[in-house]
């Protein structure tokens, strides 16, 4: 695969995926994402 | 009315229920298609950025009203809408927000079945051994009723009935059941996607044969992703980006707003909603890009697959693609394909029944099983048409008028309401109430202008759309005094068939001209019993209404 498609896949996958997963963190961390 | 109210089990749960919702077919077969058909790696811009000024405001525009209306003992939105302002025609806006999904859920079912009966398939063997063109040629005989399923003849009606008894059995189960399906579903159509993703990522130049030599399932991934900045002056490709993101966020269909009215008064709207939406863009975004176009561009190469991509192939050419890694595997991925789509379906069309079983529920007192049952019967005999005149184009009718064209006008509505008439002062407010993060005040203005000017120009978009989605070729066209070329996919031109008419006028042999006179009559039908539809609720909502105010 190319550098430059590798690179932006990479950081739009990662950051969506990041995003995603710190939502979910702070929804458990949450009182109600604990019960 | 006297039903104890309802409530979602837990936060997860209702968060994982939203996302079910959001996350449907069109996350693995709709987003690629156009992705590949609006220039790859140029789509992925606009795509993000209307999901930031479009689709993240408009959840939770929807989230917060349908928390409003929950508060006041709406669970649809004719009142939820209604009690947002006096004026008495919001509520009439509302019933888009049951008719859209009675109308979708009638042929959604029907696409939800084909992926529970090639799952059966999958298992079976059915495909092993076949050709390409005899697996595209299986699924021509599927629709077409060809085919039999343990001796039981027209298989996709058989599939479709326990499609529509899976679905109305878990809706009468009521919340609970549609978030344990969703804490079930959720997880399992993320390892499966997971799975697949992991094979179109790894695929390579290993699947290239002597008819395909060239074939690099990284071609395709090259094509997705490789920017082409230039395109981002074409309003064709932001206007397919904010189209992909409407669909795949589910707003503009009434849902989201049943779901969160069934929320408490101070739950989080802000989080949840923010949530929901990225997980749809994760199975969006990082598993529906690496699944169909780099397996299938693995197989045959790219220019087969800008030349083929389309909703079909995912039933016409992923069987045989397995088919090529080993019984076990194949049979393993077959599964894995089908049941994830399965599994994006059914928390989707599951969700698409609660705004009706809540409006008959608060409105007409009816129970949990009621509403189920006459959900069930309404999907089925309003998806019946579509199952045996899908070839006469009936299902595409339903599709484009009820899954898309009602789906713009709501959320263009409800989105001036909300930020317009009932206020984005107390819209800002109502978002914020008891919200977990905090947002950016510069949404307040992104909801304020953005979102409806965004709208405005997919509603515009859809309506005018232009010959070939030329834009620039459009304007300069009507500046040199030739007039705005329509395209045959506008909704003006939709309306009058003109594509069809255009076909009968130039069909020469009898059969080509009986086909195309079935299909403009099918077309015609289609749109009536819609509208049929649509004037039904209505009228049931203007009972509702003459009830409360009696009781006043």
């Amino acid at each position: 695969m190319n550098t430059e498609p590798l690179i932006i896949m990479l950081v739009v996958q990662l950051s969506v995926t990041g995003v995603m997963l710190f939502c979910f963190y702070k929804v458990m961390k949450s009182r109600e994402g604990k019960n | 009315m006297d039903h104890k109210k309802e409530v979602w089990g837990s936060r997860l749960g209702l968060i994982l229920a939203m996302a079910g919702n959001s996350v449907g077919l069109g996350n693995f077969l709709r987003f690629p298609v156009q992705a590949v058909q609006n220039g790859g790696g140029t789509f992925i811009i606009p795509y993000l950025v209307c999901f930031l000024l479009m689709g993240i405001p408009l959840l939770w525009i929807e989230w917060s009203m349908g928390r409003f209306g929950g508060r006041r003992g709406h669970h649809s939105t004719p009142f939820i809408l209604g009690s947002m302002h006096s004026g008495s025609l919001w509520k009439y806006v509302g019933v888009f927000g049951i008719f859209t999904n009675i109308a979708v859920a009638a042929y959604y079912c029907y696409i939800e079945s084909w992926t529970l009966s090639y799952t059966f398939h999958s298992i079976r063997g059915t495909f092993t051994g076949l050709s390409q063109t005899e697996v595209a040629g299986y699924f021509n005989d599927y629709v077409s009723m060809g085919t039999n399923f343990f001796g039981i003849p027209n298989e996709a009606i058989f599939f479709f009935i326990i499609c529509i008894l899976i679905n109305t059995y878990i809706l009468s189960r009521g919340l609970a059941g549609i978030e344990r399906v969703a804490k079930i579903g959720m997880p399992l159509l993320i390892l499966f996607g997971g799975f697949l993703a992991i094979r179109g990522l790894s695929l390579g130049t290993t699947a290239a044969s002597e008819e395909f030599p060239l074939a690099n399932a990284w071609d395709g991934l090259n094509y997705l992703w490789t920017p082409q900045y230039e395109s981002l002056l074409l309003p064709g490709v932001w206007l397919a980006a904010a189209g992909q993101i409407f669909f795949t966020l589910s707003v503009g269909m009434g849902t989201i707003h049943c779901y969160a009215a069934y929320m408490d008064s101070k739950d989080d709207i802000a989080l949840n909603a923010t949530s929901a939406g990225f997980t749809n863009e994760f199975v969006e975004v990082v598993l529906g890009s690496l699944i169909v176009v780099p397996i299938a561009a693995g197989y045959f190469g790219l220019d087969w697959v800008k030349e083929n991509i389309g909703f079909g192939m995912a039933f016409q050419s992923m069987p045989f693609l397995f088919s090529q890694w080993g019984p076990v595997l194949a049979a393993l991925a077959g599964i894995f394909w089908f049941g994830l789509l399965f599994f994006a379906g059914i928390t989707s069309s599951l969700a698409m029944g609660t705004p009706w079983m809540g409006f008959m529920r608060d409105e007409y007192g009816w129970g949990q099983n009621k509403g189920a049952l006459s959900f069930g019967f309404l999907t089925l005999c309003l998806g019946f048409p579509c199952v045996i005149f899908y070839q006469h184009g009936f299902f595409d009718q339903y599709d484009y008028w009820a899954g898309t064209v009602s789906l713009v006008i709501f959320a263009l509505a409800e989105t001036i309401l909300f930020a317009w008439v009932f206020g984005i002062d107390k819209g800002w407010k109502e978002i914020n109430d008891g919200a977990d993060i905090k947002i950016p005040v510069i949404f307040k203005w992104v909801i304020k202008y953005i979102t409806p000017l965004l709208l405005i120009f997919v509603f515009v978009g859809a309506l005018f759309t232009p010959e070939g989605n030329n834009w620039v070729g459009a304007f300069n066209q009507i500046f040199s005094g030739q007039g705005w070329p329509l395209d045959h996919s506008s909704l003006v031109m939709q309306l009058s068939n003109s594509e069809l008419k255009q076909n009968l006028s130039g069909a020469i042999n009898a059969d080509e001209i009986k086909d195309i006179t079935n299909r403009i009559f099918f077309a015609n039908l289609a749109r009536i019993i819609l509208l049929f539809l649509f004037i039904g609720i209505a009228i049931l909502v203007y009972i509702a209404y003459r009830k409360r105010t009696n009781k006043t």
